[in-house]
């Protein structure tokens, strides 16, 4: 493949000589040759096409937001020597090389094998493609080239960073019959006293509440309230409008943040936990337990992109249809709009515990913007717009208005236990 | 081994020198005229040129800079074709050195980049070694233009330069129908080797 270079140099060669002609002047003439001369040197010694094996190792092929992978990249030459040969390893613009470089200019001899070394970060989640290799055969003097694409591809799974939600009491108010970490209303096996009754063959040793015994010359066994465990249903708000902030600090991915969070400190309390996205379509994982549900919903989650027009009350449809109704509801949300209002206290006509978690779209844009007397005015003003809405979604639901420059945990701890018992 | 900031430093500079150099050619050569307006029509079409030049490096507009360069040369040539007496071994001087900026804006936009990110000690010894390779590709190129060019004068022009031998004239005829004959079969090898790759030497991929 000739360089448009090339095709200047003939036009320069044939312009002087051409003009030369023209004007009878020969030292014009003359001045065609360099150029002609700097063709004959690149048609000697045009590049050859590329003829690569390339073999592509990553020390690890999931991982998370921040974390690092280590790419090697093995290239032989199966082809004719390669004098000046160029080769870019694509990477997605969401993995930044720390260490090494995806993207060198080297020589290979016929045979000879190299390895070419680097570090990516990612800094958004999702699964990434790395390659196809692409390879270029140079001509020193850039009058052609030859490329090849050597379909090697390899994958790169990212998981979000989880927002750790250490002590939180966060977890459902109505508990269902399964063994768990919530106390219920119920006489059952826990740690909580509940009360005494008489002593009925085959209670445990371990119960006989032996100062009642003594007092009464019978014996008493000590009753417990019930430990079970519940249902959560994370609603996750990914909709278009939700994505403020820039693409890898906006609303939407640290909800995700915030939504695996839960979800793991749900889990790990023996919970069951669903999860409801709304993007570009409404998906959704059905409640289950234990840590093979936490890899689903992160699966859920990694995919996760901003998208999709709708108004946040079709969730509803899906929650009523789908998923147990004495459930606790988080709904994680930057509340941008005063549909969500509607969306809230409809959820709540239908008998469900919600709870809000609201990433604050106004601290995400305070920090983007330069501080001047005009954004701080407009940053007051939409604050007393949200903290009204905050206000009304008060009287329905808890809401937590979180500012995502803080741990999350800070905010569910100063609450205390969330939701509030009833 | 020079730093990396330092190569990527000369390779941006490299270029730039070689235009300056031309420019100011161009300009002591302007002087030379001695009518004062067109002296000064020139000289604003040669500032004009830089200006291209520099506007085009300060927003990233190659295209501006190429036609900078276009204009510089054009200056110096028009004004020696139309104006002032042509010296052939100066002119041929000029063009070379036209060309080899051409080149070294190539080899810099190459390798700058590359030199640019932070290189395992390994990739930049092998990088180092590729950009010592093409650096050296392109002086032996402008050299051979030049002298090449310079010889043929002399073979044509037998008497007015000191080389003038009867086995240069009858190397320098063979080298000039060789060079002729390599442009006319250029597409024509071209074709064959594309050929040859895609049927012989398809690219493989590991299983």
């Amino acid at each position: 493949m000739r360089t448009p270079l090339a095709g200047a140099l003939f036009a320069v060669a044939m312009a002087a000589l051409l003009g030369g002609l023209a004007l009878r002047s020969w030292p014009l003439v003359l001045l065609s040759l360099p150029p002609l001369v700097f063709l004959a040197l690149g048609s000697l010694d045009a590049p050859p096409r590329p003829r690569l094996v390339a073999m592509r190792a990553l020390n690890r092929d999931r991982l998370s937001v921040g974390s690092e992978a280590e790419v090697r990249l093995r290239l032989t030459n199966e082809g004719p020597a390669l004098g000046l040969l160029e080769v870019v390893d694509p990477l997605p613009p969401e993995l930044v090389v720390t260490r090494g470089t995806n993207h060198t200019i080297l020589s290979l001899a016929r045979d000879e094998t190299v390895e070419l070394v680097y570090e990516v970060r990612p800094t958004l989640k999702g699964d990434y493609a790395i390659g196809p290799l692409r390879a270029r055969s140079l001509d020193p003097l850039g009058l052609g080239a030859e490329d090849a694409v050597v379909a090697e591809t390899s994958s790169l799974s990212v998981a979000p960073a989880m927002e750790s939600l250490a002590r939180a009491k966060l977890g459902p108010r109505r508990t269902r019959p399964w063994f768990g970490h919530v106390p219920s209303r119920h006489i059952g096996v826990g740690s909580e006293f509940w009360g005494v009754r008489e002593y009925v063959p085959g209670d445990d040793m371990r119960r006989i509440n032996w100062k009642a015994s003594a007092r009464f010359d019978a014996l008493f066994s000590n009753e417990y309230q019930g430990e079970r465990s519940g249902d959560v249903v994370i609603i996750l708000d990914a909709r278009r409008e939700s994505a403020i902030g820039t693409p890898t600090v906006n609303a939407v991915e640290i909800g995700v943040r915030a939504a695996l969070g839960v979800a793991e400190h749900v889990l790990a309390s023996k919970n069951r936990v669903g999860l409801i996205v709304q993007r570009d379509v409404l998906d959704w994982v059905p409640p289950a337990f234990g840590r093979k549900q936490l890899y689903r919903i992160l699966d859920h989650l990694i995919h996760v992109r901003a998208g999709g027009e709708w108004p946040l009350s079709f969730v509803t449809w899906v929650l009523t249809r789908y998923f147990p109704r004495d459930a606790l509801v988080v709904l994680i949300s930057p509340l941008t709009d005063r549909m969500s209002l509607d969306a809230v206290m409809t959820l709540a006509a239908h008998g469900y515990d919600v709870s809000i978690l609201s990433p604050s779209p106004l601290e995400i844009e305070r920090r983007l913007v330069a501080p001047t007397v005009e954004a701080e005015t407009a940053y007051r003003i939409l604050l007393m717009e949200r903290e009204n809405l905050v206000a009304q979604l008060r009287r329905v639901a808890q809401v937590v208005d979180w500012d995502p420059a803080t741990p999350l945990a800070l905010p569910l701890r100063r609450m205390g236990m969330w939701p509030r018992p009833a | 081994m020079a730093s990396a900031r330092v190569t990527v430093l000369l390779l941006g500079a490299l270029p730039l020198a070689a235009v300056a150099g031309l420019a100011a050619w161009a300009l002591l050569d302007l002087l030379a005229i001695p009518k004062i307006g067109l002296v000064q029509s020139l000289v604003v079409l040669l500032l004009a040129s830089l200006a291209a030049i520099a506007v085009g490096l300060r927003f990233r507009l190659p295209v501006l800079g190429r036609l900078g360069l276009v204009l510089v040369v054009l200056t110096y040539f028009g004004t020696h074709v139309f104006v002032l007496p042509m010296d052939p071994a100066a002119a041929l001087l000029y063009l070379t050195l036209a060309l080899v900026a051409v080149e070294l804006r190539i080899l810099a936009n190459r390798f700058a980049p590359i030199f640019a990110e932070k290189l395992e000690p390994e990739d930049r010894q092998r990088v180092t070694e590729a950009l010592q390779r093409s650096a050296l590709r392109i002086i032996a190129a402008g050299g051979v233009a030049y002298l090449g060019s310079y010889l043929a004068a002399d073979l044509a022009f037998a008497g007015t330069l000191p080389a003038r031998t009867i086995p240069t004239a009858l190397l320098l005829s063979a080298a000039l129908v060789a060079v002729v004959l390599l442009l006319a079969l250029w597409p024509i090898l071209e074709r064959r080797r594309a050929w040859s790759v895609a049927e012989e030497y398809p690219i493989q991929t590991p299983k």
